[in-house]
């Protein structure tokens, strides 16, 4: 039975049993199966070998005894494991009998060399089938013999043992003598089947075992964790052991230190083998700004808003609309994730286009871009920018390839920046005047310079000094020397004027002038006209520059220092006065009144050239903004070559005046109301006419100008028909309303900034079917709504209210006053006048119309509410009355006025006495009212033209406004005199309208040429009288003059 | 003629008015009256950064708040600038010139 075969733990019987091999056999089976099986204990082998030599030596010749006999015995092995037959069955499949054979072989107890059974299988089982049928047949091993060879074999293997264990102990005589007392029945029993392979040689030699210690394996090893107390390490150990044990002697010490038992759960933990990706870490730093931050989440929220808006917009939207956004300033910050796309598309055409007007030379110019050949090209190509985003067809030439689009239309908030430039540049170029109208007393250094800048501009023709002065307009420090020299030298000189070296300091071009001027004195009064030819007034001008009376102060001694130029305070007024044609007498008063006196300094005009050539018709401050001026434009005269067919209303107003003016000399101041119906009704047949070609023909423009920009209105509208009248509303100072030549009314949303009104009337909702020609808010305080109120030459004075919609009601249907007013001998004598002029063909052809009308309304001018009682105003009409009417009785007047022979184009109550009013009428006078009383109280005139516009002064009760057909504005003050303004201006064209500034004194005038003119007024203001003051110098004034003219009469 | 073209004119007609460069937020020039190029150049390389820290000084007192215009007076001329996010304008005027 072989052993040897199985693993080395049960190899251990093999041991002793190998000692009984053949000893050919025992050094392989020392190289095969090396020694130290696990339990072989080491301790005990060595002394095996030790033993083994001997015993080999014994044992091989019991062996070789052994062999002799059982030889020929067949070597067969079984492999036997607990029990179970392992015997590794052969590659072949064998002759079962053959196989008995060998089991039967198997079974005798000669196993030792079982290692070598393959060898012997080899010969045996291949080579000689035949024996083995031989050997199953005859030599026969019975069953019980085979049971019983296994328990010797077991019995042998015991002994084995015993003997190894006895070689062990007591020596190896012993056990070979065992072990060969046990072995010998069975060998000698069996027959020896097979022949011995074997040689005697082989058995001869002599066999070595050696038997080798085996490496040490640790399995596991902990080592020691004391530490001798004697080694160097000890000293450590103790010393860590002190401290812990002092922090857990202060551990329990402290406050927090609680004994208690804690049942925790034991975590139950799982380990787990994941693969994942190799987690990449980055680090960056950034840098944020607040603003950067607050600039990013008002990004982040308008997009979340156009997310809202469209949600899939913010996706698909293309570059398109976003650049027409950006074109028209709608998207400011293009930060936003949205607006990315849109965004930078139009810098690559930016950049593109760059290049071409960068290098392209006359491109970049303006002006040649305005007006060269070459950018032509350039030029439409930027039309065809302008339009791309609206889709309408471009019909660029082919000359402008597309790529030549502006790169200016890209850039958001560009218009809005040119704006607030232009705004800039006109602050710089216009302050002086700016700070005039503001009615801002300069600082005197900032005052000289002023005055030498404003001197620059006026006088800079006039070469050599007065170039100087303008170099010098803020600096004291880096002026010509010369010039700062002078007035140091001249100072002394001039003993007590000492504030006139700081003016001459900087005035030096002034100072220059001054000498050459007294050296000439016959040049004095045309040389500075010619140097300043849009100023009329020359000198006074100048003189004016530095607004108050302390400035002309310095002024006038400036003039006195030059040479004695001027007799003393009022030279200069004298001048300027001399210059304008003004009465001997009046000049007088002013020469006396010297400082104080009145007068008045163009600042500006506003107009730019969509306004030029148009007629300003209307104007009208804004109630919350004092600074923006509505101005209507309207061109309501034609050509003269038209004017005799096609007659305007204006024209007809004019007519009537030359003619009732004509009627009046002829008929001896009674007017009557003959010729004026006649006329009337005349010009109401033409008014339809005319109407309908005006809107035709002309357009209407609204402007609003302010003070921000004196070149370029803010912001402008056109109309279908001219604009002849306008107002703002006092508590939605936003809304405008307007009247139109062609009888509309209509109401502006300012604010909107849309050209479409925001209402309008039509002939069903109560237009006028003629033109109006006021229209007003009336305040009846912020609880009440405001109503509008207009009034057309059709003769209905209509009350509009907007709460809802546009609706009307007629206050007054104004009724001709022929009958009423004058039926009797001196509209019979009116009519005979009439005829008796050669030039009053109208009312000589309908002497009937005296009786019957064919219409029986008359045309309504102008209107005015009193302050006094809401109800009550005031109606002027063409005919020459005046009615006060109230909003209480729509049938029939309360007063009438009598006295204005020509149409009556304005009335105004008094802002002080507030049962007065004034007027001007086409029959070229200015009369005062007082309610009450049906005479005028006072007639001012002062030219032979139409009086177009009247107003009074807000800061002063006895001073009024008025301009003319003939381009005069006139500044009248009735209690320096009632016979001429105190001053006036002349211009070449026709004014039709006047307003006083609400806030500062600038009065503004505007005619036909479009041009807005502001003018500063000076000495004109008592603002800061009481209003008990000027009541009682308004009642001095009149009664005095009335008087007076009572006297004369 | 396009609003900005009209209003680019009438700025170039005011008194006084020495050059109106428009430059963009990449520092390019895209117009300019100045017949050198070089002038142009300096204002373009200069000026946009000026309004630069202007606008950063303007922001930091204030996040809200944001630069609208920004004036140099020097001996000579005043620079105005009105600094936008996509562009700088500006223009160089001579304040004591006359029209």
């Amino acid at each position: 039975m072989s052993d040897q075969k199985t693993p080395p733990k049960s190899g251990l019987p093999t041991k002793p049993s190998s000692g009984q091999q053949g000893p050919g056999y025992q050094p392989r089976q020392s190289s095969k199966w090396p020694p130290g099986a696990p339990r072989a204990s080491t301790t005990a082998q060595p002394r095996q070998s030790v033993s083994g030599q001997a015993r080999g030596s014994f044992r091989k010749s019991t062996r070789q005894s052994n062999r002799s006999q059982g030889g020929t015995e067949t070597e067969r092995l079984q492999v036997v494991v607990d029990g179970v037959d392992r015997t590794p069955k052969p590659l072949l499949s064998l002759n079962p009998t053959v196989l008995k054979g060998v089991q039967n072989d198997t079974t005798t107890p000669n196993s030792e060399s079982s290692e070598f059974f393959m060898d012997r299988m080899s010969t045996t089982a291949f080579t000689k089938a035949g024996w083995y049928s031989n050997a199953d047949s005859g030599t026969h091993t019975p069953k019980s013999e085979i049971d019983y060879d296994y328990e010797t074999e077991k019995n042998r293997e015991r002994k084995a043992a015993e003997e190894m264990a006895m070689a062990a102990g007591y020596g190896d005589d012993a056990g070979t003598g065992a072990g060969d007392l046990a072995r010998g029945p069975p060998r000698e029993e069996e027959p020896p089947p097979t022949p011995v392979l074997l040689s005697e040689r082989d058995l001869e030699r002599s066999v070595y075992l050696t038997l080798h210690e085996t490496e040490t394996i640790f399995i596991w090893q902990a080592a020691g964790v004391t530490v001798a107390m004697d080694t160097e390490e000890a000293k450590t150990v103790e010393e860590a052991n002190r401290r812990y044990a002092n922090l857990l002697h202060t551990k329990q010490a402290t406050d927090k230190y609680v004994d208690a038992e804690a049942q925790t759960l034991v975590a139950l933990t799982k380990s787990r083998d994941v693969q994942s990706a190799v987690l990449v870490t980055r680090s960056s730093a950034v840098q944020a700004t607040a603003w950067d931050i607050s600039d990013t989440f008002r990004a982040l929220d308008e997009a979340a808003a156009d997310a809202e808006d469209d949600p899939r917009g913010a996706a698909v939207s293309a570059s398109m609309p976003s650049i027409s956004q950006m074109a028209g300033g709608v998207t400011k910050y293009t930060g936003a994730p949205k607006q990315g796309g849109g965004d930078t598309s139009a810098r690559v055409t930016v950049a593109g286009i760059n290049r071409s007007s960068m290098f392209g030379g006359g491109g970049t110019s303006f002006m040649s871009l305005a007006a060269g050949a070459q950018p032509s090209g350039h030029m439409s190509g930027l039309s065809a920018n302008l339009n791309l985003p609206n889709g309408v067809p471009v019909e660029a030439p082919a000359a402008a390839p597309p790529e030549l689009a502006d790169p200016l239309q890209a850039l958001s908030g560009l218009p809005e920046a040119l704006m607030l430039m232009d705004y800039a540049i006109n602050q710089n170029n216009y302050l002086q005047q700016l700070l005039l109208y503001r009615d801002i007393q300069p600082l005197p250094g900032i005052r000289s310079s002023v005055t030498a800048a404003m001197r620059g501009g006026a006088a800079s023709s006039g070469g050599g000094p007065g170039d100087d002065a303008d170099s010098d307009v803020l600096s004291h420090t880096g002026g010509a020397p010369g010039r700062d020299t002078r007035p140091l030298s001249a100072a002394p000189s001039d003993g007590g004027r000492s504030h006139h070296s700081e003016m001459g300091r900087s005035g030096g071009g002034f100072q220059q002038q001054q000498p050459r001027m007294s050296n000439l004195p016959g040049q004095l009064s045309r040389q500075p006209s010619e140097r300043s030819i849009p100023y009329s007034r020359g000198l006074s001008l100048r003189d004016g520059h530095g607004g108050g009376g302390d400035d002309r102060r310095s002024a006038r001694h400036s003039h006195g220092g030059g040479g004695g130029f001027g007799a003393g305070g009022g030279g200069g007024y004298a001048a300027s006065v001399a210059e304008s044609n003004w009465p001997e007498e009046l000049l007088q008063e002013l020469a006396d009144l010297g400082d104080d006196a009145p007068r008045m300094e163009h600042l500006w005009d506003w107009v730019c050239p969509m306004t030029a050539g148009k007629n300003v018709a209307c104007m009208g401050w804004n109630k919350a903004n004092p600074d923006l001026l509505a101005v209507g434009y309207g061109c309501y005269s034609f050509p003269s070559g038209n004017a005799t067919t096609n007659n305007t209303t204006a024209q007809n107003q004019q007519q009537q005046a030359q003619q009732q003016a004509a009627g009046t000399e002829a008929g001896s101041s009674s007017a009557g109301g003959a010729s004026g119906g006649g006329t009337s009704s005349a010009s109401s047949g033409g008014t339809a006419a005319a109407a309908a070609a005006a809107s035709d023909a002309i357009k209407g423009l609204v402007a609003f100008w302010s003070l921000k920009n004196l070149q370029h209105p803010l912001w402008s509208f056109e109309v279908k028909a001219a604009v002849t009248a306008l107002d703002f509303s006092t508590y939605s100072p936003n809304v405008l309303a307007i009247g139109l030549y062609d009888g509309t009314v209509a109401i502006y949303d300012i604010k909107s900034r849309q050209g479409t009104p925001s209402m309008e009337s039509d002939v069903h909702s109560g237009k006028h079917a003629d033109p109006v020609w006021k229209v007003k808010w009336l305040d009846h305080g912020p609880e009440r709504d405001e109503p509008l109120v207009s009034i057309s030459t059709d003769g209905r004075v209509t009350q509009w209210s907007i709460a809802k919609g546009l609706e009307f009601s007629d206050l007054m249907k104004l009724k001709r006053m022929a009958r009423r007013g004058a039926g009797g001998p001196p509209t019979t004598a009116a009519a005979a006048a009439a005829k008796e002029g050669g030039g009053a063909k109208a009312a000589a052809a309908v002497p009937e119309q005296q009786d019957a009308f064919i219409s029986r309304l008359t045309s309504g001018m102008a209107f005015d509410f009193s302050s006094r009682d809401e109800r009550i105003y005031v109606a002027a009409t063409e005919d020459g009355w005046l009615h006060k009417c109230s909003t209480s009785y729509s049938e029939q007047y309360l007063e009438s006025y009598r006295g204005h022979m020509g149409p009556v184009y304005q009335v105004q109550f008094s802002p002080f006495k507030r049962d007065m009013f004034i007027s001007a009428s086409g029959d070229w006078t200015i009369r005062m009212w007082q309610e009450g009383r049906d005479t005028p109280l006072l007639t001012f005139q002062a030219s032979t033209t139409e009086v177009n516009d009247v107003q009074w002064c807000p800061t002063n009760s006895t001073v009024f406004g008025s301009v003319t057909a003939s381009g005069r504005l006139e500044i009248w003050d009735f209690s320096l005199s009632t016979v001429k303004p105190v001053m006036h201006q002349k211009t070449t064209m026709k004014m039709s309208c006047l307003l006083f500034a609400p806030n500062y004194p600038v009065v503004v005038c505007g005619g036909e040429d479009g041009a807005v003119k502001a003018y500063r007024i000076f000495n004109v203001s008592h603002e800061y009288d009481t209003l008990q003051e000027q009541l009682e110098r308004l009642d001095d004034c009149i009664r005095a003059n009335v008087m007076k003219s009572q006297a004369a009469a | 003629m396009s609003d900005i073209e009209s209003t680019l004119t009438r700025i170039q007609g005011h008194k006084g008015v020495i050059g109106v460069i428009i430059v963009n937020n990449q520092g390019v020039p895209l117009r300019s009256t100045f017949e050198h190029d070089a002038m142009t150049k300096q204002y373009a390389d200069l000026i946009p950064s000026l309004a630069d820290l202007a606008r950063n000084l303007v922001r930091d007192l204030d996040p809200q708040n944001d630069l609208e215009f920004l004036r140099i007076r020097s001996h000579k001329h005043e620079i105005m600038v009105a600094a936008k996010d996509d562009f700088v304008l500006l223009v160089i005027q001579d304040p004591s010139a006359s029209a």
